[in-house]
């Protein structure tokens, strides 16, 4: 990491910058947090009130049972755990065949796998939901583990981005001692790339904890719902509960704060190579 | 001996033959009601007893409700059905029914309303449930609109807080003794504009005497000179006070989605003295927001040879969708739900009643929206018509053709025939039909 | 002889191998993707029918949206217009903010959270927040404008500052780019920025030459992605605007959506669909084609 020897206006121009553009970043989840402690009717004062006049505590208690919030909760945990582990197994795999591997067709695959990125959801939807309905997934989490397990184009892509950087002289070298593919990619080249797995992980786990469209069209019965679905139980026709909505908006977004801070260690410790790189 | 035993062999088997259909009977059928309406904590559980009153009432049906957020219902009983999966019920806008007819997504209903008396309910909200002669669904509520003025302001500008305006003329005539104008000439105070703040824009061309759809040829007539009027009438606004300074008065006066629920909102302070609100104002809005309000509210004015006591009219309905499992009884449960009892909309006030036997409750219980429960039962009420044009995006195009108007991008005939051939291609297609 | 013989087959195994591994993918469209996406293109040549037979009718969707429909080319004008703006500031504001991310500041970890924050945030909540944030009267953009000395400007309010109003939101989704890069810049490796600074180089030249190439491939693919997502733009426009004011938002993803939600016309969405296809299949080539030669691997 280029972070020696920074002479003292750097420095200070670096943190000023970090600390204005940081600033904006950190608006909304700030707004999130004083509206989900505001009474209703300051929620949209005129001027905006930047800190609550009464702090309402009791909107967080209000907002967890006002819905099934641990039911949601517990499934949201099993729908996006199974998702991750489908989803991290399925597309290194693929990603390997698209970069570690020589063989004639993987860039005309790399394009096709891509170009199905270029049709957005909606577009397939109902065929979709024939389909599962056929298969009896419906009103269950099936429809939206189960392809999991079969490779998500963006992290292919991702994966087969970060795979690349690896030279192929250490698979080459791996095949002259005796390996086989499927060793060189779980021993070598998966532990190379721990960052980009965890922003595997990471985006992923996001990613389903916020799905909301999969779950409204596949799931039925209320026992299943995920917290995405939940959120949007607080907007009723007229009336809207939104500082409640506020309060559970900012509940639901912790779990992901605390892991992504957590994970940035994978982002922090530089990989040193050994022998071909340096 | 041998008679006796064949006897007994045949009494039990004429016992076992009686009791088999009990057992069928027994099995419970299980509806699955999707109603957004469920969402509505506060009166949900009025609804909850009712529903549990039905399930007593007939033992082989319960009714299991889901809630589904009403941004998300459409798409989720699309879906659906389409997918050979449909709810037995589904909560949905009137807007939704000529196009989903016109796909085959819903059960045609008239074999199940032939014995209905209809006479109770307000005839705008039954033709938004009929297409092409058929019913298709069963209204659940309506929403009509009507004119709030500020009496405050009306007693400061020297004009009768109890004397809204009744026509166009006066509504014109008090707007400008309300409006305040700097000498900069910016607005301060905003007597009257007919965009604020429920404006889905057929509303005045309603009360103007416009009109959309012709039967009889078949064709859109959006650009009729009573709906060219109307938009001059909105242009003569923009004109009399300044194009530029109502412009950025309109984009700084916060009115509109997230308006409402300001306190401090221009049409609460009075700053907007006379505004168009839906007929969920008074409940949902003034009493949450701003109780001290002091107002009153009149029909829509309208200009000679406009319609008296007018607004469009939109319903919220129950369908069933095709392909429902039981249709029978999901039926059953709508006359129960919504014909025969109506089971918190009227009594929370949330809804203006669509059913006469209900009015006289309503009215003493919440006097203040009175004036749009008569609106909707009037015969000049103006129900959007029942074609799948109009389910164009921006409300049937009328919003961006209005807002061409009034950024002065168009005139009002040429807005207004541009759409006309865009409501008339869509139709077109389905007229080949 | 031999010699190619043994080369035949290692291409073999290669193609074996390049095919097992990519099987889950190959399997998953075959069930998941064909059907789906083959019926897509079906409908786009029909007049559909959802609950039966669908009328086939050639190319008349494809001419009435090139031919007939004005919304199709301003959807077009709008998502392209989008793209042309936001996507470059989006990379270099991505990349720049990565870079300070990666210094050996204090406090770092809490800088990354923060700027990832906005995209953990429901999307919800935030569409919520920007309106207000983009209030002409009261917002904070406008209040910091008139701070400086500016006019407040009118935002989603009219049909000039609509489309910036939206490129400025997106602006602030870009946790993911920044995580992205911050992973990439993790295999840059150290002892080539202590060989470029023996040979003198400043912090600039160390950007260019060390730090670039070996973030290229992550770079191509931040492009990539964030064209595919902006061809595909449309969640806030639906929240927020609508496709207003007078069709100023209605991005190209949102227009489709209407065709197929709103006006049940499933066959003309997905002739939309396919052309969206095809147009973002050739850009994300000549994107690829253009930068082949900019990005490095090491191989």
């Amino acid at each position: 990491m280029s972070n020696r020897g920074y002479n003292y206006p750097t420095l200070v121009l670096i943190y000023l910058s970090l600390i204005v553009l940081g600033f904006f970043f950190f608006l909304p989840f700030y707004w999130v947090i004083i509206s989900s402690l505001k009474d209703y009717r300051e929620l949209f004062k005129i001027p905006p009130t930047w800190f609550p006049s009464r702090i309402m505590w009791i909107n967080y208690p209000r907002a967890l049972t006002y819905i099934p919030f641990l039911m949601y909760l517990k499934n949201t945990i099993y729908y996006c755990g199974f998702s991750i582990i489908g989803t991290l197994l399925s597309s290194s795999l693929v990603a390997y065949s698209l970069s570690r591997v020589r063989w004639r067709g993987r860039e005309i695959l790399f394009i096709f796998i891509i170009s199905t990125m270029m049709i957005p959801f909606f577009v397939t939807m109902i065929p979709l939901f024939i389909l599962f309905r056929h298969f009896g997934w419906i009103n269950s989490y099936k429809p939206l583990i189960v392809p999991a397990f079969f490779g998500n184009p963006f992290y292919i892509f991702l994966l087969r981005q970060f795979f690349r950087t690896i030279p192929m002289d250490l698979s080459d070298s791996a095949k002259v001692d005796g390996a086989n593919e499927f060793l060189i990619y779980s021993r070598i080249v998966l532990p190379l790339t721990k960052p980009a797995l965890t922003v595997v992980v990471l985006f992923e786990f996001l990613g389903r904890w916020n799905d909301f469209t999969g779950p409204l069209i596949y799931l039925r019965d209320r026992e299943l719902f995920p917290i995405a679905l939940g959120l949007r139980e607080f907007l009723s026709l007229y009336q809207a509960q939104w500082s409640l909505l506020m309060a559970a908006s900012a509940v639901v977004t912790v779990p992901i704060v605390i892991l992504f801070f957590f994970t940035q260690k994978t982002f922090i410790e530089g990989i040193t190579f050994t022998g071909l790189k340096g | 001996m041998k008679y006796v035993g064949i006897v007994i062999c045949l009494i039990t088997l004429l016992l076992s033959i009686v009791k088999i259909p009990e057992v069928i009977a027994k099995e419970p059928i299980t509806l699955e009601y999707w109603s957004y309406q469920a969402l509505d904590k506060a009166n949900w559980p009025i609804a909850e007893k009712m529903i549990a009153e039905f399930e007593k009432k007939n033992p082989d049906i319960k009714v299991k409700v889901i809630p589904v957020d009403w941004g998300e219902i459409v798409n989720k009983t699309l879906v659906a059905t389409t997918g050979g999966n449909p709810p037995d019920l589904a909560d949905m806008w009137s807007m939704q029914i000529p196009g989903w007819v016109e796909q085959g997504l819903l059960t045609n209903l008239d074999p199940y309303v032939k014995n209905i008396d209809w006479k109770q309910f307000a005839p705008a909200a039954l033709s938004l449930t009929k297409y092409k002669g058929s019913q298709w669904a069963i209204p659940m509520g309506c929403d009509s609109y009507a004119l709030i003025y500020n009496k405050d302001r009306f007693k400061e500008s020297g004009l009768n807080p109890d004397k809204g305006p009744r026509t166009i003329e006066e509504l014109d005539r008090f707007a400008e003794k309300l409006y305040k104008i700097d000498d900069k000439g910016n607005i301060v105070r905003c007597g009257f504009a007919p965009w604020f703040a429920e404006d889905w824009g057929w509303n005045w061309i309603a009360a103007f005497g416009g009109e959309i759809w012709d039967e009889k040829t078949q064709k859109i007539v959006v650009n009729h000179p009573r709906n060219i009027a109307t938009l001059e009438w909105y242009d003569s606004y923009m004109k009399k006070y300044g194009r530029e300074k109502m412009l950025e008065y309109m984009t700084t006066a916060a009115a509109g989605y997230g308006g409402r629920a300001i306190s401090d909102s221009p049409i609460y302070t009075g700053e907007i003295a006379m505004f168009v609100a839906g007929d969920w104002y008074p409940k949902f809005f003034i009493e949450l927001y701003r109780p001290d309000l002091n107002y009153g509210v009149v029909p829509l004015p309208y200009p000679p040879g406009g319609r008296k006591n007018s607004s469009e009219i939109l319903a919220s309905v129950t369908v069933i969708p095709k392909g429902a499992k039981h249709p029978d009884e999901a039926f059953k449960f709508l006359k129960f739900f919504w014909i025969d009892n109506r089971p918190f909309t009227v009594t929370a006030g949330t809804d203006i009643p669509i059913s006469n036997k209900w009015m006289p409750y309503f009215k003493k219980m919440f006097p203040k929206v009175g004036t749009w429960a008569n609106v909707l039962f009037s015969p000049n009420a103006f129900p959007l018509p029942m074609i799948p044009a109009m389910s164009l995006p921006n409300w049937g195009g009328i919003i961006t053709a209005r807002d061409y108007v009034l950024h002065g991008k168009k005139t009002p005939k040429q807005a207004l025939d541009d759409l006309t051939i865009e409501l008339q291609r869509e139709m077109d297609k389905y007229i080949k039909k | 002889m031999t010699g190619s013989n043994s080369i035949k087959r290692l291409e073999l195994k290669e193609l074996l191998n390049g095919l097992l591994f990519a099987s889950p993918w190959i399997i998953g469209f075959c069930v998941f993707g064909l059907y789906p996406i083959g019926t897509a293109f079906y409908y786009s040549f029909c007049n559909v029918n959802l609950m039966g037979p669908s009328e086939w009718i050639g190319l008349s969707n494809y001419k009435e949206m090139f031919f007939v429909d004005e919304k199709f080319w301003i959807s077009l004008y709008n998502t392209i217009y989008y793209i042309i703006i936001a996507l470059p500031l989006q990379t270099i504001l991505a990349l720049g903010i990565a870079l300070l991310l990666n210094t050996s500041i204090k406090y770092r970890s809490t800088f990354r959270t923060i700027f990832f924050l906005p995209s953990i945030v429901p999307q919800v909540a935030s569409a919520i927040m920007w309106i207000w944030i983009l209030n002409p009267r009261y917002g904070l953009v406008n209040t910091i404008l008139r701070f400086f000395g500016f006019e407040g400007l009118p935002w989603l309010s009219s049909p000039e500052w609509a489309k910036p109003a939206l490129i400025l939101m997106g602006l602030w989704g870009i946790g993911y780019p920044i995580v992205i890069y911050l992973a990439g810049l993790q295999d840059v490796p150290i002892q080539l920025y202590e060989a470029a600074e023996l040979d003198g180089a400043s912090s600039f030249d160390k950007f260019r030459f060390v730090t670039l190439p070996f973030l290229s491939p992550v770079i191509l693919f931040n492009v990539i992605m964030g064209l595919i997502g902006a061809f595909q733009y449309f969640t806030q426009a639906y929240l927020m605007t609508g496709g207003g004011p007078m069709n100023s938002t209605l991005f190209y993803a949102l227009y489709l959506y209407q065709n197929a939600f709103e006006m049940l016309k499933m066959g003309y969405a997905s002739g939309m669909a396919v052309i969206l296809l095809f147009i973002t299949l050739i850009s994300t080539l000549l994107v690829f084609r253009s930068s082949a030669r900019l990005v490095y691997y090491q191989e």
